[in-house]
């Protein structure tokens, strides 16, 4: 059973912010779902080596060959910006 | 520099910014210095639903570093998550490699004055680079054209114990990333960004003390500096019996001091996990053999070179070695020429002096590695003097000119012919009667008086070995 305190952590490194309600049940959800997983760990998987992946693909490349795309489209989304530049909240 | 009972242990990473035409994940330009976000795309700025796109060249040069770097490289990698909240960071997560990267279990060699240091490169892994953040009180700006640029993090061993040993690690990686031509080594653009781990503990120790991590470094000196300071504050700490805290502290190079920064809550959880947009690389053996085969000589293999067969004095071994572009320069010169240390002496003195005055690179130098070995050779041959030399190269420099002809237009053969000279020092002895008597004397200092006299006569056309030669002669009176 995971503790509350190990919920608020996860929250909190989520940016998440929980009402008491919701901490309560998501503990109990969550404890649920490590539980399923204490049940898969009980496999002896000794001679297994790690996946990764579920299939046997491997990774495709792609050729290094610059493209332009459009800045501005991008800049149209942003909800606050200043000249070309992303505006958002402070950091420091 | 002598730190009394303790000792210093230092580790570095450095960031290497692979040299590539566009990001690693995805196809906006990664050059530097372009306008603000004109080089982004969808998949850097981290819109819902993209997926990145492994770049082959990133790969590539990250392969061929792992191996110059005597790494082995792994044939099966993976790319995971790590996981942070800031704005430059638009996915919330950076694709790094974790437990698995593509380069492990290597060294580097290098010289601290003259002793060879061997440090030990834990790993090297592919990741992509943040993008830049500015602060303006009540709000940031972002620019994301360096989101997704490639970097490869090369992480070398904690078993650096001074100052100078990091800053001549840093200086050597600069070097064979250059030479390998993967990266710029720009550190005032960020191209290669080096942070340093730092501890202190008592001689003989073998437990380590609490690590410090130094960024914001941007000169192999400011390295030095910062890790010096960074030591002594740490042994001020033991000495009055204060914690060492395990942080990250920024270097000011104005104050040369570290300040802490301000330490973040939950630092340093980034729960890895393998990323699932991406697929493992698998690298075959034939492309690691044929990245091997392709690998240029290195700067530290050339140096040793160059002493041992060129016979160089290690000093120029190493100064020539510095750049690829100068050392191919000097073979060039050296094998011309027929005559290395000449060469070497010419390059390091009057052609870098040069070069630096007019900023020039060497491969855009106005006097050619041939032309620089044909001058050369006329001295050697007795033609010109040394000192013509200098007249002859500087013609050279400016007018483009073969060394022969600038000899011949201007008339600058040196003249070997005895009589000539001796008339010279006859019509100079006859006009200094008083120094002649002084030296007849005793006085032999007023040799270099008449050397003097006697180049000037000439034009500095004259062999100074048959000056010297018959004027110890006439003026001994034989």
């Amino acid at each position: 059973m995971l503790t509350k305190e190990n919920v608020e952590k996860v929250a909190q490194l989520a940016r998440l912010k929980l009402t008491e309600a919701e901490l309560a049940a998501i503990q109990n959800q969550l404890s649920a779902v490590l539980e399923n997983f204490e049940q898969i760990a009980q496999v002896d998987t000794k001679d297994v080596s790690p996946l990764v992946t579920p299939t046997e693909i491997t990774q495709t490349l792609r050729a290094d060959v610059a493209e332009v795309f459009s800045s501005e489209r991008l800049l149209e989304t942003a909800p606050e910006k200043s000249g070309n530049l992303f505006k958002v909240p402070p950091v420091v | 520099m002598a730190f009394n009972d303790y000792e210093a242990v230092i580790g570095l990473e450095i960031h290497v910014q692979l040299q590539t035409n566009s990001k690693i994940f995805s196809a906006d330009s990664a050059a530097f210095g372009a306008a603000d976000n004109e080089n982004i795309s969808p998949v850097s700025v981290g819109m819902p639903g993209t997926l990145p796109v492994l770049n082959e060249r990133a790969v590539e040069f990250s392969v061929r570093t792992g191996l110059a770097l005597n790494c082995a490289i792994r044939k099966h990698s993976v790319f995971a998550r790590k996981q942070y909240f800031y704005p430059d960071l638009p996915k919330g997560y950076q694709i790094s490699q974790f437990d698995q990267p593509i380069c492990e279990n290597g060294y580097l060699e290098f010289y601290v004055g003259n002793e060879k240091r061997k440090v030990s490169i834990t790993r090297a892994h592919m990741e992509e680079d943040a993008g830049k953040s500015t602060h303006h009180g009540d709000y940031s700006l972002i620019n994301l054209n360096r989101a997704g640029v490639p970097l490869l993090e090369i992480v070398s061993g904690p078993e650096m114990t001074s100052p100078q040993e990091a800053a001549e690690y840093a200086r050597e990686m600069r070097k064979v990333v250059r030479y390998l031509g993967v990266c710029d080594g720009n550190l005032e653009e960020g191209s290669l960004r080096c942070d340093c781990n730092v501890s202190v503990k008592r001689k003989g120790e073998t437990k380590l003390g609490t690590k410090v991590e130094i960024k914001n470094i941007n000169s192999f000196r400011f390295i030095e500096k910062a890790i010096e300071y960074e030591i002594q504050r740490q042994i001020d700490c033991k000495e009055t019996g204060e914690a060492i805290v395990q942080e990250t502290r920024l270097y000011d190079p104005d104050k040369n001091r570290t300040f802490s920064m301000r330490s973040k809550e939950d630092a340093h959880d980034y729960r890895y996990f393998p990323d699932p947009d991406l697929l493992p690389l698998v690298l075959e053996q034939s492309y690691i053999d044929q990245m091997r085969s392709a690998l240029p000589e290195l700067p530290s293999v050339r140096a040793d070179r160059f002493v041992k067969s060129l016979g160089l004095p290690e000093y120029d071994a190493q100064t020539l070695t510095q750049e690829k572009e100068i050392a191919d320069y000097f073979e060039v010169a050296a094998q011309a020429s027929g005559n290395p240390k000449a060469s070497a002496n010419w390059i390091m003195t009057d052609l870098m002096r040069e070069l630096n005055d007019s900023k020039t690179e060497i491969g855009n130098s106005p006097v050619s590695a041939q032309s620089l070995a044909e001058m050369i050779q006329l001295i050697d041959k007795g033609t010109i003097s040394g000192k013509i030399a200098k007249t002859v190269f500087a013609e050279m420099w400016t007018t483009q000119k073969d060394p022969a002809s600038i000899v011949k237009e201007k008339g600058l053969t040196q003249i070997t012919d005895t009589s000539a000279i001796e008339k010279m020092i006859d019509a100079i002895m006859t006009a200094n009667p008083a120094q002649v008597a002084e030296y007849r004397s005793g006085k032999e200092k007023v040799f270099g008086y008449f050397v003097g006299q006697t180049m000037k006569a000439s034009k500095g056309q004259a062999s100074p070995e048959v000056v010297n030669e018959l004027l110890k002669k006439k003026l001994k009176g034989e």
